[in-house]
């Protein structure tokens, strides 16, 4: 088997990790506000392990959400006393959840009709 | 090495390699900790339990490169070499204009204003701070196109300073696509405008025949262009009408300093000069509205990114 292909089986390709992590963000934080940690946990849950993401670079990601006014961040004391950074969405992130929901119909939708075995 | 100590050690990593707001940096030391202790809890001893979380959180300088090219509104931060070598092409100029400009019109005039805000911009292109390299993209791009203009048709500029202005603005182009954020290429536009307004307010402080023309477009489209500019590094939706205010009074500059005669023999060249840095200007600032509009923060804007 070709190595690239047996990578391809062992882990979802780095590109599309980093093209799923807009919309995958914007709908765990649909469902509530939540903090970094608790976030990636949700990713591996979803996923059932299978995304694995780099965890120091979800918050790259966080920021630049929240600079483009999709997400907004704010301080709250957690459970462990501490101060802890929260997101939650804002208007516009809803509605960019819809139109990345949209697209990604889209492109699964074509992929399935040009795989499908004629 | 205990735990705290891994702790420090990678966090000095992330801020040896950019420099890293404080949130950030809690932000991801609280996560560290919350992993370890995870790990803790599932039975891994204290020490590798932290070597683990750091392992799963990344390479440290890439996490840092990360956050500051997102965390840097207006595009990828200049590197230290290029903004020191800008910045050393800027200095004897400044030092030259205040030489010759100085003795004649003292620091409260034109000249003197010019200079102090050189000096300023200069400073901030040396601290690397974000906005600084917008703002010095489009001033000395306006600069070299008067120098340009000057020199193919009448006056010979001194080459020094032409070849120190096309210098400067080499190492703060952006060579690269995406080097530039929309609110970067908004506030370099922006800049633009006020170049080509300042030039129009030039004709009404000395007019060609010695005496003053009031030039009321040209005078709200410099202060609009300006607060523009203000605007755009505050990131605020009003800079974005500041800016769609100076593209019509910027066409309105033209029509108030075209129809002046000139007795000097390059009156042609001159007027040409006008129409192309207005008409450019009064386009620099309309599609900088649209840009800034679309880029911006809030309606009022954010100090968050002034220094940094």
């Amino acid at each position: 088997m070709p190595r690239a292909v047996r990578h391809a089986k062992e882990r979802i390709a780095k590109d599309l990790i980093a093209a799923s992590a807009t919309p995958l963000l914007l709908a765990i934080l649909q469902k509530g506000p939540s903090y970094g940690y608790a976030i990636i946990q949700a990713v591996r849950d979803l996923s059932g392990g299978e995304l694995e993401w780099s965890e120091g670079m979800l918050y790259p990601v966080l920021h630049r959400l929240e600079d483009q006014g999709l997400i907004e961040a704010y301080d709250q004391v957690g459970e462990t006393g501490r101060k802890r950074r929260y997101y939650r969405l804002r208007p516009d992130g809803r509605r960019a959840l819809s139109e990345e929901r949209r697209q990604w119909d889209l492109v699964t939708a074509v992929l399935a009709k040009a795989i499908k075995p004629a | 090495m205990t735990d705290e100590d891994l702790i420090a050690k990678y966090k000095l990593e992330l801020t040896s390699e950019a420099e890293l707001a404080r949130g950030d940096l809690d932000e991801i030391e609280d996560h560290l900790r919350v992993l370890a202790r995870e790990l803790r809890d599932r039975g891994m001893p204290r020490v590798e339990a932290v070597a683990e979380a750091c392992r799963r959180l990344g390479d440290p300088r890439a996490v840092a490169r990360e956050h500051a090219r997102v965390r840097s509104p207006f595009g990828a931060r200049l590197a230290k070499l290029r903004a020191y070598s800008a910045v050393a092409l800027w200095v004897p100029l400044l030092i030259s204009g205040a030489v010759t400009q100085l003795r004649w019109s003292g620091l409260v005039s034109l000249f003197g204003l010019q200079l102090v805000f050189g000096a300023l911009l200069a400073l901030a292109l040396g601290f690397r701070l974000s906005w600084a390299r917008p703002i010095v993209l489009g001033a000395v791009a306006c600069l070299i196109a008067r120098f340009a203009i000057l020199s193919a048709i009448v006056v010979h500029p001194p080459v020094m300073w032409c070849a120190a202005y096309v210098g400067i603005f080499a190492f703060v182009m952006p060579w690269r696509r995406g080097e530039l954020s929309t609110s970067g290429l908004a506030l370099a536009l922006q800049v633009w405008a006020v170049g080509s307004a300042a030039f129009a307010l030039e004709f009404q402080i000395t007019s060609a025949d010695g005496s003053h023309v009031m030039a009321m477009g040209a005078l709200i489209a410099f202060f609009a262009a300006a607060a523009a500019t203000i605007g755009g590094i505050l990131r605020a939706r009003w800079g974005a009408i500041a800016s769609l205010v100076a593209a019509p009074t910027l066409a309105l500059a033209m029509a108030e300093v075209l129809p002046l005669r000139f007795r000097f023999p390059f009156a042609l060249a001159t007027q040409l000069e006008m129409t192309g840095l207005l008409v450019s200007g009064a386009l620099a600032a309309t599609v900088a509205a649209i840009l800034s509009w679309r880029a911006a923060r809030s309606t009022l804007g954010t100090l968050q990114s002034v220094l940094h």
